[in-house]
């Protein structure tokens, strides 16, 4: 059971989210400062491309905290000290930050769509 | 039978109180347990605030009244930049760090927190840093160039020492908190007390986890723009220079990827205390325990992608905005998360009134008016509108007031007793209160509205046709209300109390852990360190107190006499040392005295006095390591009670030290990328870089450079086998060619640019070349004297096949070594060769 579900897999969607963020900031910086009268045709492409791929290994991420909270349980709770308990609040706790990196990444792109040139 | 259970409980604590004794007379200073440093911390923490207050109060009295002259724009310019940096690092940084390391090991039923002699080292180097720093004002030599320190002002037109007084007192501060953080992350980990699964951690500790994380992130991207800021000062470098290449914007990224995530570093322990205060006096457990550890972790990793939001008037492309923009409002959910489950919690419990309640809601209210102007400021055609003007001056004292200075003034008052052994007064507390809450709105309301109306941040003086004139005089009126507020508080710390009774056991009927303690406390913490079976234990678990108090469960004695604690599993607690921490020692102050040597001679530019210090601060740590970690101990294992054995050493993973080595070293590794973003930064916004007329490294010398450094990781990990083999003559052998390996590869790294004649200050390229071959460089050397320690340590039997935790963590030091090698040999080599 811990070794299916180490800590650092709480993180796993946020560092999703963070490369996610640091890509398209990157991407946009360089093109900006490098073709600054060009559109941004090619950097939505890749930001795009990028977009996709963060949200479905975050989705996998809700996905995979979704089964593990409710894993055919009949009460949910999370605050004893049983390894049901604490996988349950795992499942709980990686579903609500998957679902905040879900959102945040979404909003990123969002960001980026809108524009239509570096000005 | 009574009777014997009670001799022996009485022999236990006997043995107990001799091993935690703390030292009588001027040893008394030499102590290191998280008691003693955590109350030193806190006290001077607070003491640095008061400072900053009483320098805010001089802000305002200049700005009262228009065209003033109370203070000279010289004089107002050191004061303001040293109120936002004492405020900042030397009292909401480390109060946090007081507080955790005072609280935590309660909190987590840990005698002491692993590493305490580090947190002594720490607490030092900030006494003597925070002295340092502070008393450059008495002297007219302060920085004056804002807290933030924006060259080109700090390079080009401020010659005095100040800002290098800022850059090298801050950085030998900035180790101290990386030092801090190591070991909250330790603790935290590795420390919990049986049972305390991941889902049962104390919610403090969560939010000090996440806090002790990002500051390793967080910080060392601003110590390495100190690095590239007091080149450019002392050597001239540079980085910042438009003219040779550089570009001042380097420095604002570098210090707003610190600048921004520091504000939650800030914001989330102070929240931490009113999460934990909040379900005593609502007297149910929190609501919602997962969600508001999404709050946590969440706001920690979304604080990182926010920093340009400081920077929306420095001609950014639009996109950029829009990316930070987004963030910076995303990050507006998981806080507002917290704050929805505090009230949940409070609606559902029965309230109780206490004044650290009136200090947390007082401070949630605050709180939320920044919060709600921070979302304004988020977008960027306001911020553009607002930026530099005094909205920002009323917004971030009411995020950073609300969201820190109220909670820990709410925190104060509720662990007084466990501190101090004391309540504070209750009628004392409200006074202070009314009178803090009052006059802090009087004071910081009114810039909203000077700041709308056009007055600019960081002036000495305005004129009267500004129309800011009556806003001013209330601000200042405010001011004096609120410090009046605060000296009520000052009066109720200091006021003698030899009268006052102790307070009860757990006085407000708390159910977390720390407040099993007894009061007056006992040196050696808690009496036995429990088996947890809920957040709550105090409130849920029948005659907890009783069986900690009777030592019915882990370590209830001292049988050698020597200061122990419990090493668990990080998931879920499970007991896997017997750790044997250091006890008092001088040893501390000498390496801090020494460290702060190197960074205080090096603000003056006398060199051969920071060489001296550097390698006697060297030579301190390297004796205080080689007597006081990684003792082999008398016997493998040891009885900790309850039937358990437990191993007293351990090495690899399980082991506190590869812990802290690893995390430092994630920290080190932090700061070298910021050094390569700095690379690829200049590559972004120039057509030509490497430029036309400047000679590269080559190719040879950096690649040769990266495959010795790399070979010297391998030959270390063999090194180790050999040792554990017990072969060893082999293993110095190897270890001699390792040592061999790095030097060379140093000297390999630095050839390449000295063969090619780079001068570092004509352009901003050769300059980062430079700076990352002397970064490897120098790592890879410190790798060599590692190795050699460890040759050391076996010819003097402190290491063998068996306890063999030294190689082990030099090995995994050389793993990051050679990360740093191959990255440092593919920019400078590899990439011009590739573009």
């Amino acid at each position: 059971m811990t070794k299916k579900h180490p800590l650092w897999l709480l993180a796993l969607s946020p560092l999703v989210w963070s490369l996610h963020f640091t890509a398209s900031y990157t991407i946009a910086a360089i093109w900006c400062a490098k073709f600054p009268a060009s559109d941004l045709k090619i950097v939505k492409l890749l930001i795009g491309g990028l977009t996709f791929i963060s949200l479905v290994i975050v989705g996998q991420g809700i996905m995979s905290g979704l089964k593990k909270y409710s894993s055919g349980l009949a009460h949910s709770s999370q605050d004893t000290d049983t390894i049901q308990d604490r996988d349950r609040f795992l499942g709980l706790t990686g579903l609500l930050v998957s679902s905040l990196s879900f959102i945040a990444i979404i909003y990123n792109a969002y960001a980026v769509f809108v524009f239509g040139s570096c000005e | 039978m009574e009777e014997v259970k009670d001799r022996i409980r009485q022999e236990e604590e006997k043995r107990l109180n001799k091993a935690w004794r703390v030292p009588s007379g001027w040893r008394y200073w030499s102590e290191v347990n998280n008691s003693e440093v955590g109350m030193w911390y806190t006290v001077t923490s607070l003491a640095f605030f008061f400072f900053a207050g009483v320098l805010a109060l001089l802000i305002r009295v200049q700005l009262a009244v228009p065209d003033n002259n109370f203070l000279t724009a010289e004089q107002y310019n050191q004061i303001f930049t040293m109120h936002g940096t004492v405020m900042m690092f030397l009292f909401a940084i480390p109060i946090f760090e007081a507080i955790s390391i005072l609280l935590l090991p309660q909190m987590l039923g840990a005698r002491d927190l692993p590493f305490p002699r580090l947190s002594a080292y720490g607490y030092w180097c900030f006494l003597l840093g925070g002295i340092f720093v502070c008393g450059s004002l008495f002297f007219g030599a302060a920085p004056k160039g804002g807290w933030f320190m924006y060259p080109p002002l700090t390079t080009s037109y401020q010659p005095g020492v100040g800002a290098d007084i800022w850059l090298l007192g801050l950085t030998f501060i900035e180790i101290a908190s990386i030092a801090a953080s190591v070991e909250l992350i330790v603790g935290i980990l590795k420390c919990r007390p049986p049972g305390m699964r991941i889902n049962l951690i104390p919610i403090y500790a969560w939010y000090i986890l996440v806090v002790a994380i990002m500051i390793l992130f967080a910080f060392p991207p601003l110590i390495a723009g100190d690095i590239l800021l007091e080149m450019e000062r002392a050597f001239n470098w540079p980085f910042f220079d438009a003219s040779r290449g550089g570009d001042p914007l380097l420095w604002q990224h570098l210090f707003w990827i610190f600048g921004h995530p520091e504000v939650y570093i800030i914001f989330l322990p102070s929240i931490a205390l009113l999460a934990t205060i909040i379900p005593t006096f609502a007297r149910v457990p929190l609501i919602g325990y997962s969600w508001v550890v999404l709050s946590a972790v969440g706001t920690g990793f979304l604080s990182f992608g926010l920093w340009v939001h400081h920077m929306f008037t420095t001609g950014l492309p639009g996109i950029s905005l829009g990316i930070f923009s987004a963030a910076s409002q995303a990050v507006a959910i998981p806080t507002g998360v917290q704050l929805f489950c505090f009230l949940a919690t409070l609606l559902i419990g029965r309230s109780v009134k206490a004044v650290p309640m009136l200090f947390a809601i007082g401070g949630l209210a605050t709180f939320v008016i920044g919060g709600l102007t921070g979302v304004m400021l988020a977008i960027a055609p306001f911020n553009f509108q607002a930026h530099d003007s005094f909205f920002i001056v009323g917004h971030l004292h009411y995020v950073l007031i609300g969201g820190s200075v109220f909670p820990i003034l709410a925190g104060i008052y509720y662990y007084a007793p466990i501190i101090i052994g004391k309540k504070l007064s209750d009628k004392l507390g409200k006074i202070c209160f009314w009178l803090v809450l009052i006059g802090f709105n009087v004071t910081f309301f009114p810039m909203h509205a000077s700041g709308l109306l056009g007055m600019p941040r960081r002036i000495y003086t305005y004129s009267d046709d500004m129309g800011v004139s009556t806003l001013n005089l209330i601000s200042s009126i405010g001011a004096f209300i609120l410090g009046t507020g605060f000296l009520v508080l000052l009066w109720d710390l200091l006021r003698p109390k030899g009268k006052l009774s102790y307070s009860e056991r757990n006085p407000w009927k708390a159910g977390t852990l720390e407040w099993s303690m007894k009061i007056p406390d006992r040196m050696w913490g808690i009496r036995s360190i429990p088996m947890i079976k809920s957040r709550y234990p105090l409130w849920e678990q029948p005659n907890f107190i009783h069986d900690v108090d009777n030592g019915h469960f882990y370590l209830p004695d001292a049988a050698e006499v020597m200061r122990e604690t419990l090493v668990t599993s990080t998931l879920d607690a499970k007991p896997v040392q017997c750790l044997r921490v250091p006890g008092p020692t001088f040893i501390t102050h000498l390496a801090a005295l020494f460290s702060g040597g190197f960074f205080i001679f090096a603000t003056y530019h006398w060199w051969v006095a920071t060489t001296i210090s550097g390698i006697l601060a060297m030579a301190t740590i390297i004796y205080w390591l080689w007597t006081g970690s990684a003792w082999i101990p008398e016997k493998e294992e040891k009885d900790v009670g309850l039937g358990v054995t437990l191993p007293i050493y351990q090495s690899g993973p399980h082991a506190v030290g590869w812990w802290a080595m690893f995390i430092t070293m994630l920290a080190d590794l932090t700061a070298f990328i910021s050094l390569i973003f700095g690379y690829f930064f200049y590559w972004t916004i120039q057509q030509n870089f490497p430029p036309e007329d400047s000679v590269g490294p080559g190719i040879f010398w950096p690649v040769t450079g990266a495959l010795l450094i790399s070979l010297s990781w391998l030959l270390t990990k063999l090194a180790k086998k050999l040792n554990n083999q017990d072969k060893a003559i082999l293993f110095y052998g190897i270890l001699l060619l390792a040592v061999f390996c790095s030097l060379a590869g140093a000297l390999a790294f630095l050839a390449g640019p000295l063969k090619y004649q780079m001068d570092p200050t004509h352009h901003v390229y050769e300059a980062t070349v430079w700076i990352l071959v002397i970064w490897t460089a120098l790592h890879a050397a410190l790798g060599a004297l590692m190795q050699l320690y460890c040759m050391a340590r076996r010819l003097g039997k402190k290491m063998t096949a068996k306890y063999d935790a030294d190689i082990t963590n030099v090995s995994l030091y050389e793993s990051f070594i050679a990360i740093t090698g191959l990255i440092t040999a593919m920019v400078i080599a590899g990439f011009p060769a590739a573009s």
